[in-house]
């Protein structure tokens, strides 16, 4: 209960870039989805760890659309709304794959270099 | 790269005009922050709370917008627009200032355009001749060491000796004058030797070259016209071949039509046939200094270099005991 909390008030800044990789990530998982079940998705995903202002995932989603990386069509929503609807391409599958990889190695380096920190500390 | 080019357009159409995407945009940013809205308020929000905390958990709206509208648009092509309104506003204030830089600007353009056109003919357009690289012109040395035209008598001593040429023509640029029925006028010409197309390697247009025995005197009043003095004296006649025209009082047989572009010197030129022969004799009299001499065009045969064919008139120099000869193209 108390650790809950304190993961709510310690939400982490998202960083750089990163949130083009879980947009693409998460349309490659679900399909095509609208603006609002992206942000849905990430909040689900992240456990309400990340502070999101979900209009970010829209400057996301021009900037994804600019690279050619996903792809938009109107269609309609759960509750019969118009909705425009994302859809990564395979330009997009082939950008995550390499992201992906860049993500594992970096993350990995990191993890690398904090666990020699660690275990200096008497 | 290709793909950049859909971008760039769209880019460029999102410069110029508002798209009906931009109200779309903002529908789908609305659409959500309702949903967002919706949901506060199932869980127990009321409806103006569950408002203002959708808008917060959304974040900045027109910032949002702005970010579109730099994807969206060519921000260096506004900007150079917003440069471009500025420099104008700036000249017509300042007449003085800007008639100075146009006027230079003009100046600048002028000059560059002239020097670039004298270059152009000069080095850069292959001469229209068949393998330029192998005509030369040859020159007598003055005493003073300064290049002059070839006295007849040389150039006749020079062609039948040389080795280094595989032909020699005689070249003089006398004037002349086109009598006409109304009016006449002064051309641009050459009086040359009969090999002197063949040389050179150039196809007549129309009609046919000079013959051999044209050469002689008496057989030599045939006149090959330029392109450019065929269609601006003659209206482009294609049955000029044959007529009868006046140059300098006497009169001419037309034999052919140069081809367009085909130059000589400076000038395109109109062209008569001269006789090395009856020159010959009136300046076997006169020193070789004499004013009305040749500058021959020559071809070097194929296998040697231009220095290995300097020594060929050198020899004549000897021969003839006349000052030396220097070769230009």
């Amino acid at each position: 209960m108390s650790k809950g909390r304190a993961d709510l008030h310690k939400k982490s800044e998202i960083l750089q870039g990163t949130l083009d990789l879980m947009i693409l990530q998460t349309l490659q998982a679900l399909g095509p989805l609208h603006g609002f079940g992206i942000a849905r998705r990430l909040e689900q995903v992240s456990e309400h760890v990340l502070q999101l202002n979900e209009g970010t995932v829209y400057t996301s989603l021009l900037r994804l659309q600019d690279e050619g990386w996903i792809a938009s069509a109107w269609g309609a929503s759960e509750n019969n709304r118009k909705a425009k609807f994302y859809s990564i391409t395979r330009r997009g599958l082939k950008q995550l794959a390499k992201e992906t990889e860049d993500w594992q190695r970096i993350s990995g380096v990191i993890g690398r270099v904090l666990g020699l920190a660690g275990g200096r500390q008497p | 790269m290709m793909r950049r080019l859909p971008t760039l357009w769209r880019r460029l159409r999102g410069t110029f005009r508002d798209e009906p995407c931009d109200a779309e945009f903002q529908a789908e940013i609305e659409e959500h922050i309702r949903l967002l809205a919706d949901r506060y308020r199932r869980q127990g929000m009321t409806a103006d709370a569950a408002v203002s905390a959708a808008r917060r958990q959304f974040g900045n709206v027109a910032l949002l917008t702005e970010d579109r509208r730099r994807l969206r648009t060519l921000p260096a092509l506004e900007s150079v627009w917003t440069d471009l309104t500025y420099a104008a506003r700036g000249l017509r204030r300042n007449r003085a200032f800007a008639a100075a830089a146009v006027t230079t600007l003009a100046l600048g353009i002028g000059v560059n355009t002239a020097i670039f056109s004298v270059c152009d003919a000069v080095l850069f357009k292959p001469l229209p001749y068949a393998e330029p690289h192998r005509i030369v012109t040859l020159w007598e040395r003055m005493r003073g060491g300064s290049p002059g035209t070839v006295a007849p008598a040389n150039f006749v001593d020079w062609r039948s000796a040389s080795r280094s040429f595989s032909a020699m023509a005689a070249v003089s640029s006398p004037s002349f004058i086109l009598g006409g029925q109304n009016e006449s006028a002064r051309l641009a010409g050459a009086a040359v030797s009969s090999n002197f197309f063949s040389l050179l390697g150039v196809r007549l247009a129309l009609g046919r070259g000079f013959l051999e025995e044209e050469d002689q005197p008496g057989k030599n009043r045939v006149v090959v016209l330029s392109d450019s003095l065929w269609r601006d004296r003659f209206g482009s006649d294609r049955a000029i071949v044959g007529r009868v025209i006046t140059l300098n009082d006497e009169s001419y047989t037309v034999i052919g039509v140069a081809p367009a572009g085909f130059r000589f010197g400076s000038a395109a030129a109109d062209f008569s046939s001269e006789q090395p022969g009856r020159r010959l004799g009136a300046d076997r009299t006169q020193s070789s200094e004499a004013a009305a001499g040749y500058a021959p065009a020559a071809r070097h045969r194929a296998a040697r270099t231009r220095s290995h064919a300097a020594g060929g008139p050198g020899r004549a120099r000897h021969r003839g005991g006349q000052s030396g000869a220097a070769l230009s193209r």
